[in-house]
């Protein structure tokens, strides 16, 4: 994965490595754990936790279920149980999708941003 | 009592027909988002910029526009624009400092040493570059002890 990182063309893709495993670090911090391994999700790289639970971070401001979205989460096939780790918030809609693939989402990774009673 | 297989491949149909309707027919289009609802007051504005009301969704990202004192900018993202704050909070700590007296007291201190040294250099040529051979001097004999105090500190140890 590294060596993917390290081969990234462009600054968007060494922007989107970049804050991936900073998300991954996030994770680890306030979850209190350290992932296993690293693994790649369909291009997405992901952490696998200790419980082999796969934690795909997703750097995403407002994830609301448009035809894009849904291409790319039914483009994953995660296995049951995945966290989709998402630095923003997701709408209603898509909070309902995403339980009904079999995922768990987890909004708000990066705390203090977004007004609190805020809900998209 | 077991359902008749009509009634089962009727359910059956429904709820795949549930299942294709909610998955594709069930779209939302990326909002507008009010930036006075969704950011807290702290980000929203500050001494030198103000995040404008409308806020677009693009693919993923946040693209806020900022009316900065220097002029318009775009953030794409709420980490950009986290980014984008931090350097406009330096930019008026800077701006605050430059208007302050003490900035003008530092800059005519250093204007007017500047001035003299220059002026030394003119009218008193052999002093002044005395004074530079013997700061020069004063680095090597430092240099020179410091190697000194290590080759003996080298050599204690050895004997030990």
């Amino acid at each position: 994965m590294i060596a993917r990182a390290s081969d990234a063309k462009n600054e968007t893709d060494v922007n989107f490595f970049a804050r991936t495993f900073s998300l991954l670090a996030r994770y680890e911090v306030q979850e209190k754990t350290k992932f296993s391994k690293l693994i790649l999700v369909k291009g997405f790289p992901a952490g696998v936790t200790a419980g082999n639970k796969p934690v795909i971070p997703l750097d995403i401001d407002l994830l609301a279920w448009t035809p894009q979205i849904a291409a790319q989460i039914t483009n994953f096939r995660a296995p049951r149980g995945t966290v989709l780790y998402l630095s923003g918030r997701a709408t209603k809609l898509s909070k309902q999708q995403i339980a009904a693939a079999g995922l768990v989402l987890r909004e708000d990774s990066i705390p203090g941003f977004y007004q609190k009673s805020w809900r998209p | 009592m077991s359902p008749s297989p009509q009634l089962f491949r009727t359910l059956v149909l429904l709820i795949a027909l549930s299942a294709v309707g909610i998955s594709h027919a069930q779209f939302e289009k990326s909002p507008v988002l009010d930036a006075q609802t969704i950011l807290r007051p702290e980000i929203l504005s500050g001494k030198s910029y103000r995040i404008a009301d409308a806020v677009e969704t693009v693919g993923f990202l946040n693209r806020y526009s900022i009316e900065f004192d220097f002029g318009n900018l775009s953030a794409l993202g709420n980490e950009q624009l986290i980014q984008r704050i931090g350097e406009f909070e330096a930019i008026g700590m800077l701006r605050e400092y430059k208007q302050s007296e003490e900035f003008g007291k530092t800059l005519e201190q250093t204007l007017e040493q500047t001035v003299q040294r220059a002026l030394n250099l003119v009218l008193k040529p052999g002093k002044s570059l005395a004074n530079i051979g013997s700061g020069a001097s004063k680095t090597v004999i430092r240099a020179r002890e410091t190697m000194r105090r290590g080759l003996e500190k080298s050599g204690a140890e050895k004997s030990c």
